[in-house]
C-alpha cells in the first residue's frame, strides 16, 4: 500500500515535471519563412504574459515578416525565436542565455521590464549580442551601456528616452501645467520600490522642487505587491500636498484604483504605466476616468502619423485579445528593429559588432504627421507638414550613451514625455476616450478634475 | 438457506506473510445468538473487522440475509443491518451520550438534513434508558466509568436499529454485577429477536448467552457445537492451554 | 491605533472567511486542500466576467462565482482527492500543483495584468476619524454572515452533525452508518461555496490578478495551524490574531512586513503548542 502510494507520487511528479518542461516551451515556437540560406535569428525576449511584454513581442514579428517579404537582410530572411523572461530578473538571466546560447541569436529585442533588463545586462556584456531594449528607460542600464562601452555596453540600444530625460520632462509639465497654470507649490512624492520607480523619483525629488518651484512635503514609497492602500493613502492625505506626483510601472492598477474607490481629495499626477494601455478602462472596472499619465511617446490618445498607423492596422487586423493597442514599446521596437537592421545592411552584417554600432549610431529618423517618411507638405491641411516622432541616439560621449536623444524644443518632432487624461465618461471609440493635455504644442484636450476633488483643491492659487 | 442471517465463506487475510484468518467460515442462523472463542491473538477481531468492512478480505465471501456484502462499504453493512461494539469503546469525545446515540440516527442523505429525519431525542433516550444510562445521557464521555462506556456502545449499536450485533470483549473490564445487569440486558433483547455474535474471554458470561460457539485458533476453524460441549473438546483445549 | 483595531477587525473577518473552508476540509477529511485558495481567485476571476464583461447584475455575478468555485471543489473531490484520503501527502502535494494549473488557465484566459474589481458597495465611511471602505464593511458583515451560517450548519443540521462526527472519529462515525463520502463530498461542496463568497470580496478588496491564491493561501495555512487544524473555532480567533497582527505591522512598521507576523506566531504556536490554540 505504501510502496503504492509511493509509485503514484512519483507519477505524479514525473508529468508535472514534464508539463513544467513542456509548457513555457509551448508558446516558444518559431515563425518566418524557411530560407534557402542560412537565415539570421531574431530573438524576443519579455514577459509574454504581460501587455507589455507582448506589445513589443508582436511588432518585433510585424517588423520581421515585412522586412522578410520586401527580400531579407542582405538576401537573408530573418527567423523570429522568443524566450519568455517573465518580470523574474531571474528568469529573465536564464531567457537571454536560451537566446544566446540555444538558438544563437544574431540580435535581440527585448520588452523587458527594469529589473528584469538589468539582471541580464552582465550577460549583454559577456555575449555582446546586439541588443535592442523597448520598454525599459532604467538609466542604470545607460550608465552600464556609457562606463563599459568598450567592454559590450555598446551593443545596448533604447529606442527611447531614459528616466533623466524623462524627468526633465516632468519638470517642464510641472512648471507648466502644475506650477504656473495651477499656481500650486507643495506635493508628495509618492513611488513604487522598483528600480524604475526609485530612479524617476531620485529625479522628480532633485529637480521638480528646484526646478518648478514646488516643495516636496513628504514622500511614499511602497511595495509594487501591496493589495491594501488604505494605510498608504491615509499617509498621504495627512500630509494634505497640492497634489500627488505618482512614480508607477508595475502593478498600477491597485493603486488608481484605490485612489478612486477612497476617493482622495487630492489631484494625482505622474508616471502611471497601466492608464497608457487601451485596456486600462476594463482592467480598472470601468473606474479609470479622469486618470492622467505622463509617459514617453507614442501613446494612445495621440495622432499617428502614416507609417504608425500603418503598422497600428497590421497589428490591429492580426491580433485581437490584449493588449488591443500596443504600449509605447511597441512602436519603439518597430522602429527599432528597422534602425537595426538598416545599421546591419550598411555594415554588411552585425559582425564586427564595432561596425555595426558605428551605422547604427548614425540613425536620425524623422516621422512626419502627414508624409511619414518623406515630407508631404501638399498632405497637410495647413500647406506644411509636421515633425512627429524622431528617432537618435547619444553616442559613447553623452551620458546618456545609446537611449533616445531628448527633444524638448520640438525642433524635431516628438517631446520626450506626453501627459494624457482618461476622459471622465467612457466613449466609443476608444481613440475618442483619451487626449493629451501636455505639452502645449501637442495638446487636444483639456484637463479636468475627478469629481470628488473639493472646490478648495482645485482654486489656483 | 432461508434461516442463515449471515454466512461467512472461506474468508482469508493476510498481513504481509502473516495469515490472521485462513478460509474461515460460520454463519448465523436467524434467532441465533453465536459465541465466537478462540485464544488471544487467534483472530478473533480479525474476523469482526471482515465483517464490518474496516479491513479488506483478500478472498471469501460475506452473504447477509442472501446478499453479497463482501464488497460493501462499512456504512452500508451498518444501514443493512449489521452492528459492532469495539473492544476499547470509542464515543465521540466531544458530544454528550444522548448525541453520541443519536449520531447513529442519521439518515444518509443530504436532504435529511435539513428535514430532521433522524430519530427524535426521546426515542434516543429510551435506547439509553434501556441500556441503563439514564443518569448518564447528558454527561460526556470523559466522565464516565469503563462499564458505562460500554453501555453507550451498545446504546450506539442498537440505534442503527440492527438485525444483528457484534459484541467484542463486552465484558471486559466490567464488574460481577455489570456483567450480570448486561448479560440480563442482552438477553432481553435477544427474545425481541436481535442476533448476536459475542467475542468474550469471559465464558461464564458467554454460557448463558449464546446458543452455540464457533472456535477459531491461529485464524483457522477448529470446531463448532453448543457451549457445553465445545469447552470440553480436546482441541479447544488444546488451543487454550497448549 | 483606532485604524489598526478598524482595519484589523475588517481584514480578520476576510481572513477567517477564507480560512473557514480551508479548515472544515481538514477537519472532516484530514487533508490540507492547497487548491482551495485557487478557487477563490478563479471566483474572483468569474464574479468579474460576469458583472463588469457580461454586464450581468451582482446577484448573478455572485451566483456564477459561488457555481464555478463550488464545482471546482467537488470537481477536485470526486475526480481526485477521493481515491488519496488515506495519503494526506499526494492530496497536499497534488492539489498546491492544481492552484498552479489554475493560475496558469487563468494567465492564458486573463493575462498577466491586474483587474480592478468595482466595489459591490461604493464610498467611504470615517469611522472614528479613520477612512473605512464601504465596501470591505459589507465584505466582513458577508463573511460573518457565512461563517454564521456555517456554524449553524455545522451545529444544528444533521449534516452538520455528521461532519463533526467524523471530524471527531471516522470510523466511529462509519460504524454509526454515517457515510463518510457523502460527508466529504458536502464539506467540499461548502467549503467551495465559501471560497466563491470570499473570492468575490477578495478580488473587490484586492484586485485580480492570477496570482491572487497566494496570499490567501499562506495566510490560511498560518490561519489553520495556530487555531489548530480542523477547528472551526479556532480559525476564527487565528484568524483575527493574525489580522490585527498584520494590521498592526503595515501600519506602524513596514507593509512589506506583511505577513510576516502570522508566519512568526506560526512557527512559535508550532513549537510550543503543535496541536494549535484550539487543536484536538
Amino acid at each position: 500500500m505504501k510502496k503504492k502510494g509511493l509509485q503514484k507520487l512519483g507519477v505524479l511528479i514525473s508529468v508535472v515535471l514534464a508539463l513544467a518542461i513542456v509548457l513555457p516551451l509551448a508558446g516558444g515556437c518559431t515563425a518566418g519563412a524557411p530560407a534557402p540560406e542560412e537565415p539570421w535569428k531574431c530573438g524576443y525576449i519579455g514577459a509574454l504574459a504581460t501587455d507589455v511584454g507582448r506589445s513589443s513581442q508582436r511588432t518585433t514579428q510585424i517588423a520581421i515578416d515585412e522586412i522578410n517579404a520586401a527580400g531579407g537582410l542582405l538576401g537573408r530572411q530573418i527567423e523570429y525565436v522568443e524566450a519568455d523572461s517573465t518580470e523574474e530578473p531571474l528568469e529573465g538571466v536564464k531567457a537571454y542565455e536560451y537566446l544566446a546560447e540555444h538558438h544563437k541569436v544574431d540580435f535581440i529585442v527585448s520588452g523587458c521590464i527594469d529589473d528584469v533588463s538589468l539582471g541580464w545586462m552582465p550577460r549583454l556584456l559577456e555575449y555582446k549580442i546586439p541588443t535592442l531594449d523597448t520598454w525599459t528607460s532604467a538609466i542604470r542600464c545607460i550608465e552600464i551601456v556609457h562606463d563599459d562601452y568598450e567592454a559590450g555596453g555598446k551593443a545596448y540600444f533604447m529606442p527611447h528616452m531614459n528616466d533623466y530625460d524623462q524627468g526633465a520632462e516632468y519638470v517642464a509639465f510641472a512648471n507648466d501645467l502644475l506650477a504656473a497654470e495651477m499656481g500650486w507649490d507643495t506635493m508628495v512624492l509618492y513611488y513604487e520600490d522598483t528600480a524604475y520607480g526609485c530612479g524617476v523619483a531620485e529625479w522628480v525629488r532633485d529637480e521638480i522642487g528646484p526646478g518648478a518651484g514646488i516643495e516636496t512635503l513628504g514622500e511614499v514609497c511602497y511595495d509594487i505587491g501591496t493589495f491594501d492602500f488604505t494605510p498608504v493613502y491615509s499617509k498621504i492625505v495627512a500630509y494634505d500636498p497640492d497634489f500627488i506626483f505618482h512614480i508607477c510601472s508595475v502593478n498600477c492598477v491597485p493603486p488608481s484604483a484605490a485612489y478612486v474607490e477612497m476617493e482622495i481629495p487630492i489631484p494625482i499626477f505622474g508616471v502611471n504605466v497601466a492608464a497608457c494601455s487601451a485596456e486600462f478602462w476594463d482592467d480598472m472596472g470601468g473606474m479609470a476616468g479622469g486618470f492622467n499619465a505622463t509617459m514617453p511617446p507614442p501613446t494612445i490618445g495621440l495622432e499617428w502619423d502614416p507609417v504608425s498607423q500603418a503598422l497600428i492596422d497590421k497589428y490591429k487586423a492580426r491580433w485581437t485579445d490584449r493588449p488591443i493597442f500596443p504600449h509605447f514599446n511597441g512602436f519603439n521596437a518597430y522602429q527599432g528593429i528597422y534602425h537595426m537592421v538598416e545599421a546591419a545592411e550598411r555594415a554588411g552584417g552585425f559582425e564586427p559588432l564595432d561596425k555595426w554600432v558605428k551605422e547604427m549610431e548614425k540613425t536620425d529618423q524623422i516621422l512626419w504627421r502627414y508624409g511619414g517618411h518623406e515630407r508631404r507638405d501638399d498632405l497637410s491641411p495647413t500647406g506644411q507638414d509636421i515633425k512627429w516622432q524622431y528617432y537618435m541616439y547619444y553616442g559613447p560621449d553623452h551620458d546618456y550613451t545609446h537611449s533616445c536623444v531628448l527633444d524638448q524644443t520640438g525642433e524635431h518632432g516628438r517631446p520626450g514625455g506626453m501627459v494624457m487624461q482618461w476622459k471622465l465618461e467612457k466613449q466609443d471609440p476608444l481613440e475618442a476616450t483619451v487626449g493629451i493635455i501636455h505639452p502645449e504644442r501637442w495638446r487636444n484636450t483639456e484637463f479636468v478634475f475627478v469629481p470628488w476633488i473639493p472646490e478648495e483643491k482645485r482654486i489656483q492659487k | 438457506m432461508a434461516t442463515k442471517l449471515i454466512e461467512i465463506k472461506g474468508l482469508t487475510k493476510k498481513f504481509g506473510g502473516l495469515v490472521a484468518v485462513n478460509d474461515f467460515s460460520f454463519h448465523v442462523e436467524k434467532g441465533e445468538a453465536l459465541g465466537l472463542m478462540g485464544p488471544n491473538g487467534s483472530g478473533k477481531t480479525t474476523v469482526f473487522n471482515l465483517v464490518m468492512g474496516d479491513l479488506k478480505p483478500d478472498s471469501g465471501e460475506i452473504i447477509f440475509e442472501g446478499k453479497d456484502i463482501t464488497n460493501y462499504p462499512t456504512y452500508q453493512r451498518v444501514k443493512a443491518g449489521i452492528a459492532r461494539t469495539y473492544q476499547v469503546p470509542r464515543p465521540f469525545q466531544e458530544l454528550p451520550v444522548i448525541e453520541d446515540i443519536q449520531m447513529s440516527t442519521i439518515p444518509d442523505s443530504i436532504m435529511g438534513s435539513f428535514r430532521g429525519r433522524a430519530m427524535p431525542l426521546e426515542k434516543v433516550a429510551k435506547i439509553g434508558e434501556d441500556v441503563g444510562l439514564k443518569e448518564h445521557l447528558s454527561m460526556y464521555p470523559r466522565e464516565l466509568t469503563m462499564g458505562d462506556l460500554r453501555r453507550v456502545e451498545l446504546a450506539k449499536a442498537l440505534a442503527t436499529n440492527p438485525k444483528i450485533v457484534l459484541l467484542d470483549e463486552i465484558f471486559a473490564g466490567l464488574t460481577v454485577a455489570e456483567i450480570g445487569e448486561l448479560d440480563t440486558l442482552l438477553q432481553q433483547r435477544r427474545k425481541k429477536g436481535l442476533n448476536f455474535i459475542v467475542v468474550s474471554h469471559d465464558l461464564k458470561a458467554l454460557a448463558p448467552l449464546v446458543d452455540r460457539v464457533v472456535v477459531i485458533h491461529f485464524g483457522e476453524f477448529i470446531a463448532e457445537g453448543p457451549f457445553d460441549k465445545i469447552v470440553n473438546d480436546e482441541r479447544v483445549k488444546a488451543a487454550y492451554f497448549g | 491605533m483606532e485604524q489598526i483595531l478598524i482595519q484589523g477587525a475588517l481584514l480578520s473577518g476576510l481572513y477567517a472567511l477564507i480560512a473557514m473552508g480551508f479548515t472544515m476540509i481538514f477537519g472532516v477529511g484530514r487533508v490540507l486542500n492547497l487548491a482551495h485558495a485557487g478557487y477563490v481567485m478563479v471566483a474572483g476571476y468569474s464574479y468579474f466576467w460576469a458583472t463588469y464583461m457580461m454586464g450581468l447584475p451582482i446577484v448573478a455575478g455572485f451566483a456564477i462565482a459561488i457555481a464555478v468555485s463550488t464545482g471546482l471543489a467537488v470537481g477536485t473531490y470526486l475526480g481526485w482527492v477521493r481515491r488519496f484520503l488515506n495519503d494526506p501527502t499526494i492530496v497536499f502535494v497534488s492539489t498546491f500543483i492544481f492552484a498552479l494549473i489554475l493560475e496558469h488557465v487563468m494567465t492564458l484566459a486573463f493575462f498577466r495584468e491586474n483587474i480592478n474589481v468595482p466595489p459591490i458597495v461604493v464610498g467611504m465611511t470615517q469611522v472614528m476619524g479613520c477612512p473605512v471602505s464601504n465596501n470591505l464593511v459589507a465584505a466582513v458583515i458577508a463573511s460573518w454572515a457565512c461563517i454564521g451560517a456555517v456554524l449553524f450548519f455545522v451545529r444544528k443540521t444533521h449534516m452538520g452533525r455528521a461532519m463533526r462526527a467524523l471530524a471527531m472519529d471516522r470510523r466511529g462515525a462509519i460504524i454509526s452508518g454515517i457515510n463518510p463520502d457523502m460527508v466529504n463530498l458536502t464539506t467540499w461542496a461548502i467549503s467551495g461555496a465559501l471560497a466563491g463568497v470570499a473570492g468575490v470580496f477578495w478580488g473587490s478588496y484586492t484586485f485580480l490578478v492570477p496570482s491572487l491564491w497566494v496570499l490567501p493561501l499562506i495566510m490560511s495555512f498560518a490561519i489553520v495551524v495556530i487555531g489548530g487544524l480542523g477547528s472551526i473555532e479556532g480559525t476564527l480567533a487565528a484568524a483575527h490574531i493574525v489580522g490585527f497582527m498584520e494590521t498592526a505591522t503595515v501600519l506602524a512598521i513596514n507593509d512589506k512586513l506583511r505577513s510576516v507576523p502570522g508566519l512568526v506566531i506560526m512557527i512559535i504556536v508550532l513549537l510550543a503548542r503543535p496541536k494549535g490554540l484550539f487543536g484536538r
